[in-house]
């Protein structure tokens, strides 16, 4: 009973779920002409709108965890930073909690829905486009020390990353035109070439891997490995 | 459209067998071709793995450093670091993540056997509890489920990609993990991970078939999983043959593909448009 | 630092010292603009003919950016909302991420609409967040009012005169993208140029993402890509200098420290290499 409930019963609802999307892909056209279409089609919306809706639910799952780990932190942590920051990452998260579900215009009470644009506005997108920005900093230290002429296939990358470097920059896209002809054809040419078979080679990796899955070997997505 | 549109409809596919059930949506006949014959020679392939045909593995260097990885913490006595990156389980890269949990399955069954404490950071609330299940499965398997602990070591860290981002640094800098394996979909996030846990001295695995990150693993993480190996790796791990199978059909298929572009190129240069339409069947 | 050869410290700078440099480099320029030649890329010339080009009366989906990436692709959008309302042609914007809807607001407000005479349902509209990129996409260009029943304001439809003509993708001449995400870039050659080859795609994305789109460019799906770096160029282009031009020269700045620091690195380890037989 308990491999039918843990193992085989889960199989069934993917394969038959699976079963239903690649049908939906391979017989309704875009303009639907015969009933049964249809019925594939209703079949294979509802199939992706009950996954939608389960990810969104799912959130919930992910802020009990959050607060467990937190508390935790904050009863056992010898530092008191850490307990200082984990009590702020609780109390924001309740400030965005409350703020979300009561504020969001159109949903709840309006008057605290200038207050959710305000949250969003001006802390979380400037704290998230400084993480951005922060990028630079570590491609420098990246660039300085990976590109290093140690090997053939390191002098390789090291020119190509050179000559991209320069094709970006507006200084020497004025005074040293024959970088932009060469980096173009590097584009054009080996490195679309070698772009298009990591993709095919990807794709079909991930299609033998959706098949494995329907056929009930790759129970990954399911917790456990047998 | 109905409640149960399928009461109402006249021609139901299950009605017998109708020639409705050969409408294939135009320029998808190849698709469903290729689909079956490759669903077929996986099933094929396992029937010659039974008769005692071995087939042979390139080694992947970054699976093969798991236990390295593993190792080189318990060394230390400090834990392993796994994300299985961003994204979610319904979105367009769940091939990837579910690769990914596949490398977190035998790097958790590593740990428990080694005694090395493991933090699995995920994105997204769908991955939060099948890695969770994947941890708890992986200390049984070891027999060591007394020392497992799910909620220490598998952390939702947040749903937007830079405060997940910032979270993994905090943790990189305050936990210092030996060792650091990234394997799934990752964005803007790669060089900042990769750099981080460079900074601080860890070993690194990463693999990812987001095309466009994988030079930053490559210049800076030291054993890279390109594209498809990261989907092999469920099979290479576990050496399952139905698994085994599906890696000899995908190689046969990228043959197939290679060969279409030599005579595609061919014929193009000869005039002919036959294989463009062959494609677009 | 005690005993350590000048190769040595070369060879191994420390990051704090490499931050503060390309720091440096940055910020000099965005306070005291250097006036470095911002010469305009062949990218951004087609783009600018591309928009010139449309005729009178076209109907253009402009899909913008999220908020996080919104700093990365200012320059470029505002460069571009300002050559298309310049134009007499009508546009329909997008977004693809639940955030888009603020930078779309920030957008107009930069750019004023109201000073080119254009009106809002007459000239323009904004169709609000669809979720499922791709499938939103598809539902668009299948049957545009079925997929948006209202603007993102609540306004039926019916009420948005310039919606009245606009049936599906055939309705369209040009959909311009500004994105951060391979999905979406790659999105729209799936769901609109492969099905009506006729609407021209203008695709802006991040630099580093250009490798990724260059094989749809190469199969001429893309009509015109570029790096969202090139807002400056643009902006020289049409004529309306802005935060793009500014930003040019911090851009030169640090990525001419990049290269001096790249050269600075192989010297010492190649002369490390000749004087001590290559010890790492």
């Amino acid at each position: 009973m308990s491999v039918l409930y843990r193992r085989h019963i889960p199989l069934a609802i993917t394969f038959i779920c699976g079963l239903i999307i690649i049908l939906q892909f391979f017989l309704v056209p875009t303009k639907i002409t015969e009933p049964w279409q249809s019925t594939v089609q209703y079949y294979g919306v509802t199939l992706t709108n009950w996954a939608n809706l389960l990810a969104n639910f799912i959130i919930g799952f992910g802020v009990v965890n959050i607060t467990l780990i937190h508390v935790r932190r904050i009863m056992r942590a010898k530092s008191k930073a850490d307990k200082f920051y984990s009590a702020w990452l609780l109390f924001v998260m309740v400030v965005f909690i409350i703020v979300g579900l009561f504020g969001y215009g159109r949903m709840w009470w309006t008057p605290l829905a200038s207050n959710w644009d305000w949250l969003q506005y001006y802390i979380l997108t400037p704290l998230s486009a400084t993480v951005y920005a922060s990028l630079i900093f570590y491609m420098a230290s990246g660039c300085y020390r990976a590109f290093r002429a140690r090997t053939l296939e390191s002098a390789v990358l090291l020119v190509v990353g050179f000559l991209s470097i320069m094709y970006k920059t507006p200084f020497f896209q004025a005074y040293a035109p024959w970088v932009i002809r060469t980096v173009d054809w590097i584009a054009a040419y080996p490195a679309v070439g070698a772009y298009r078979a990591i993709q095919v080679s990807a794709a079909l990796g991930a299609i033998l891997l959706g098949i494995r899955t329907l056929m009930g070997v790759e129970t990954g997505y399911l917790g456990r490995r047998e | 459209m109905t409640r149960f549109p399928i009461l109402e409809v006249e021609n139901m596919p299950f009605n017998g067998l109708t020639l409705d059930l050969l409408q294939i949506v135009a320029g998808r006949c190849l698709d469903l071709v290729v689909l079956v014959i490759v669903w077929v020679l996986a099933i094929l392939g396992v029937r010659m793995l039974k008769r005692g045909w071995t087939p042979k593995w390139r080694k992947i260097a970054g699976l093969e450093a798991l236990e390295e990885v593993v190792g080189r913490a318990a060394e230390m006595g400090r834990p392993v670091h796994f994300t299985p990156g961003f994204d979610s389980l319904t979105s367009s890269t769940s091939p990837q993540i579910v690769a990914g949990l596949a490398v977190f399955s035998e790097l958790a069954r590593l740990c428990a056997r080694y005694d090395v404490p493991v933090i699995c950071t995920v994105g997204d609330s769908t991955v939060l509890g099948v890695a969770s299940e994947i941890y708890k499965q992986a200390y049984m398997a070891e027999g060591k489920i007394d020392r497992a602990r799910p909620e220490e070591a598998i952390r939702y860290l947040s749903g937007d990609q830079f405060a997940f981002t910032s979270a993994v640094v905090g943790i990189a800098e305050r936990e210092k993990p030996a060792g650091n394996v990234m394997v799934g979909p990752f964005y803007a996030e790669s060089m900042i991970f990769s750099e981080v846990f460079y900074r601080i001295g860890a070993i690194q695995v990463a693999g990812t078939a987001r095309i466009y990150q994988i030079p930053f693993f490559a210049i800076i993480c030291d054993y890279v999983i390109i594209g498809d190996e990261m989907f092999a790796a469920g099979a290479y791990l576990t050496k399952e043959p139905y698994s085994i199978s599906s890696i000899f059909v995908q190689d046969l298929v990228k043959i197939f593909a290679l060969a279409l572009t030599i005579m595609g190129l061919i014929a193009i240069h000869l005039g002919s448009k036959v294989l463009i339409d062959f494609l677009q069947w | 630092m005690a005993g350590k050869s000048i190769i040595d410290i070369l060879e191994g700078i420390p990051r704090e010292v490499i931050y503060t440099i390309v720091l440096i480099a940055m910020i000099i320029p965005l306070l005291r603009p250097l006036g470095l030649p911002v010469p305009v890329s062949k990218p951004i010339r087609d783009w600018y003919d591309a928009i010139e080009s449309l005729p009178p009366g076209s109907i253009v989906l402009v899909s913008h950016c999220s908020l996080e990436s919104y700093p990365a692709f200012e320059s470029m959008q505002v460069a571009t909302l300002h050559h298309l309302f310049s134009k007499p042609v009508k546009l329909v914007f997008f977004s693809v991420d639940i955030t888009g809807l603020a930078v779309y607001d920030t957008l107009l407000s930069k750019v004023n609409p109201k000073g080119y005479g254009k009106t809002y349902g007459v000239d323009y509209f904004h169709i609000g967040y669809i979720p499922g990129v791709e499938t939103a996409m598809k539902a668009l260009a299948d049957d545009f009012k079925a997929a948006v029943p209202s603007d993102y304001k609540g306004t039926p439809l019916s009420q948005i005169p310039m919606a009245a003509n606009i049936r599906n993708i055939r309705d369209f001449a040009m959909v311009i993208c500004f994105t951060s995400a391979g999905e979406v870039s790659i999105g729209w050659v799936r769901q609109w140029v492969v099905i009506w080859p006729e609407v021209k795609y203008l695709c802006c994305v991040l630099d580093m993402m250009l490798p990724t789109m260059r094989p749809y460019y190469e199969a001429k799906q893309v009509t015109v890509l570029t790096g969202s770096a090139a807002g400056g160029e643009y902006e020289f282009l049409i004529g309306k200098p802005g935060s793009g031009i500014k930003k040019a020269d911090a851009f030169t700045g640090a990525q001419l420290i990049l290269l001096v620091f790249i050269i600075i690195g192989n010297i010492a380890a190649i002369a490390k290499r000749m004087s001590k037989g290559g010890v790492r």
